[in-house]
């Protein structure tokens, strides 16, 4: 297991935001947290990020104890916190030299890393620029530059997409394919269902400071019984054309909405898919 | 390059990246300690004190002794009519006036020493604010007089007619006192011989004169030696100095509160960094920030103000080692034990309002109450400025100035690990 949770709880005076939380997240898996505001997922993560001590529970990742050798989970993990955590102040390449150098890069590689991190934010052209100048989406991919600099085995993107364009989305979902694909454990959690079924193969769902359920996301979906169906005509047809076929079968009360037509669709077919502020 | 180091690196990167905020706190208490340091220079002394006047009285003793009083360096007499002055006191314009009633010439004499009677006459009127020069006028009007009274027992006619007041004085009490009778009927023989000596050779004076037993020599005392003198500007440079540091640390502390809004603090805790090497790292940063604002702020000093330093220059290196400490562990105390930035607001406001006050960077420390100077040992500032002034126009030499940064590091170590231990980090 790349992540191991057991018995998490978390409480925050009266209040308990994790109650026995049970996890387990394999190595090489892209899992999907699941759950909504206040259900306990940022309190897990911040555990599992070693920045929050929980009041009771074990976390390992990659075999490591959280609470005895957290200096060696940190080595493993690399988070994206959902808050834009970078220094304004600072230009893009200098947010980036500074938390390469907190993670023990120096030299060479440190300089290596940053160039690496630059091209995977696309913010090459925008290295001098101060973060605070940057747009919301610009800020979002130095984000994630700034949490895997050191190559971090186990990825946490914690809302990554919140407040960012529809190009922009699509380069963050790009780069955590991407990720995922060179080995990574990669943990993603988000409220909107459609990223999780995007892009994750295992999920956990969590409220009330639980797990309610945790499976492969194609099994998760076959709890719940459909409501709809997907007709895939061989020849494409117009909704029109297929509304009258289906009476003509006899299924006249079944109810058709034509798909492919999204307004996401049609914003990044008008829009075009490429980032506007890459360099 | 160590992990503490890139905290060190990355809190000097934010400090100057805003270049006119950094600008601000070397420009300010430099242009504050210019300041403050050419108005309060003595110069060739003090600005005398003003002291209003009202002669009611108008004879020759009363007159003597006015003339005596603005002979003072320390004073200046205005002469006023009575309500005139009354005014100036009560409006604040005067801090003190005299008011010599009618009749107190005749009082002014020296017989009037020796018997009991009527001494009253002379009124202060005193600015209830301004006790202290009260106290001052106080103290050489009363030599004045004295001075102004001995004068006259040199005078042989004075003196005849002081044994001769003085006797008739006794009056009926002569016979039941025939000892004091003697004394003044000797007293009165004396008078004649000297006026007798005086009118055959006048070059020899009256004979008999009293002066005060010792004369006051005043001489200015500095460890560095006689050619060395009090430097105001030193003084308020250090002072200026002292206080804008604080006032970053508070700014600096507001920072972390910042960094852990934005999440950034998290992020740290995130990597290598411990959460101590965090917080030590973001003082060091102040620290040395500290330094800088101390050599650029003292540099026009040396330049321009003729500050010295007296102790030589790694005894003040020092002193300025201590300042840094402080200053970057007070931004460790205010962050912990503040815990939103209204608290930190009020709280080191309070704190830094009060440590400049109690350090004498606002009052010379002289004026401050008694209770205030047994509690000096309790207050870094007080500490920092008087090592300043070791290192600087005092040249208390390099073991003064040893032992006031043992001493800054002392706080700066109790206060780093107040603000760490209670520092909150989410």
């Amino acid at each position: 297991m790349a992540v191991e949770v057991q018995n998490l709880v978390v409480r925050y005076g009266d209040a308990v935001a994790v109650d026995g939380l049970n996890l387990s997240i394999p190595a090489g898996s892209s899992f999907g947290l699941l759950g909504p505001n206040g259900a306990g997922k940022s309190s897990t993560i911040r555990c599992i990020a070693t920045v929050q001590v929980p009041s009771a529970g074990t976390i390992e990742v990659g075999g490591h104890n959280v609470a005895t050798n957290p200096a060696a989970v940190r080595g493993l993990l690399g988070v994206v916190p959902q808050g834009l955590a970078l220094y304004d102040g600072l230009t893009v390449a200098q947010n980036l030299r500074v938390f390469g150098g907190l993670q023990g890069l120096d030299g060479a590689a440190l300089a290596g890393r940053v160039a690496w991190g630059l091209e995977l934010s696309q913010l090459g052209g925008h290295a001098t620029k101060r973060a605070g100048e940057l747009s919301g989406g610009m800020k979002r991919r130095l984000n994630i530059a700034c949490a895997l600099l050191h190559d971090p085995k186990v990825l946490i993107f914690d809302e990554p997409t919140t407040g960012v364009d529809p190009q922009s989305r699509n380069h963050i979902f790009d780069t955590v394919r991407s990720l995922h694909r060179e080995g990574r454990t990669v943990i993603y959690t988000t409220h909107y269902m459609e990223e999780v079924e995007a892009l994750c193969d295992r999920v956990a769902i969590v409220d009330h400071g639980k797990v309610v359920a945790s499976d492969t996301l194609a099994a998760l979906l076959k709890r719940a019984a459909p409501t709809s169906f997907r007709l895939r005509p061989a020849v494409p047809t117009s909704a029109e054309e297929m509304r009258q076929r289906l009476d003509a079968a006899g299924f006249g009360g079944i109810g058709l909405e034509a798909e492919g037509q999204s307004l996401e669709a049609v914003f990044l077919e008008l829009t075009g898919r490429a980032l506007r502020d890459a360099s | 390059m160590s992990t503490f180091s890139w905290i060190v690196r990355k809190d000097l990167a934010v400090f100057f990246s805003d270049k006119k905020g950094a600008a601000m706190v070397i420009v300010v208490p430099t242009v504050l300690g210019v300041l403050m340091g050419t108005i309060f220079d003595p110069g060739d002394g003090p600005s005398p004190l003003e002291v209003a006047v009202v002669d009611l009285d108008g004879g020759a003793a009363v007159g003597d002794l006015v003339k005596r009083l603005d002979a003072e360096a320390s004073i200046e007499v205005v002469a006023m009519g009575e309500a005139e002055a009354r005014a100036a006191v009560e409006a604040g314009d005067m801090g003190v006036a005299l008011r010599f009633a009618p009749g107190c010439s005749e009082k002014l004499s020296p017989q009037a020493m020796f018997v009991s009677g009527d001494r009253t006459g002379l009124t202060l009127w005193v600015d209830p604010s301004r006790q202290t020069e009260a106290d001052i006028v106080t103290g050489l009007l009363t030599k004045t007089m004295m001075e102004s009274v001995f004068a006259k027992v040199g005078d042989p006619t004075a003196q005849r007619k002081m044994f001769d007041d003085l006797r008739a004085g006794l009056g009926n009490d002569a016979g039941s006192r025939p000892g004091l009778a003697k004394f003044l009927e000797d007293g009165a023989a004396f008078a004649e011989e000297n006026d007798a000596a005086q009118k055959a050779d006048p070059a020899a004076g009256g004979g008999m004169a009293l002066s005060p037993p010792l004369t006051v020599k005043a001489e200015a005392l500095v460890a560095a030696g006689p050619s060395a003198g009090f430097n105001s500007h030193a003084h308020t440079f250090a002072g200026m100095l002292m206080q804008f540091l604080l006032f970053s640390a508070s700014s600096h502390a507001k920072g972390l509160f910042a960094e852990r809004t934005s999440g950034t603090l998290d992020r740290l805790r995130m990597t290598r960094a411990s959460p101590t090497q965090i917080l030590l790292g973001s003082a060091t940063a102040l620290g040395l920030v500290s330094l800088l604002a101390t050599a650029v702020v003292f540099g026009v000093g040396v330049l321009f103000f003729d500050v010295q330093f007296r102790s030589g220059l790694p005894a003040f290196a020092v002193v300025a080692v201590g300042q840094a400490a402080l200053t970057g562990s007070f931004a460790l105390l205010l962050a912990g034990l503040a815990h939103s930035e209204k608290q930190l607001d009020a709280v080191g406001t309070l704190a830094i309002l009060t440590l400049c006050f109690v350090s004498g960077a606002w009052v010379p420390a002289f004026m401050l109450p008694g209770f205030l100077h047994t509690l000096a040992p309790l207050v870094p500032t007080r500490w920092l400025l008087d090592g300043m002034a070791g290192a600087t126009w005092r040249g208390l030499g390099l073991g003064h100035a040893l032992q006031t940064m043992g001493v800054l590091f002392a706080f700066s170590a109790a206060f780093a690990a107040i603000g760490i231990k209670r520092f909150r980090w989410s």
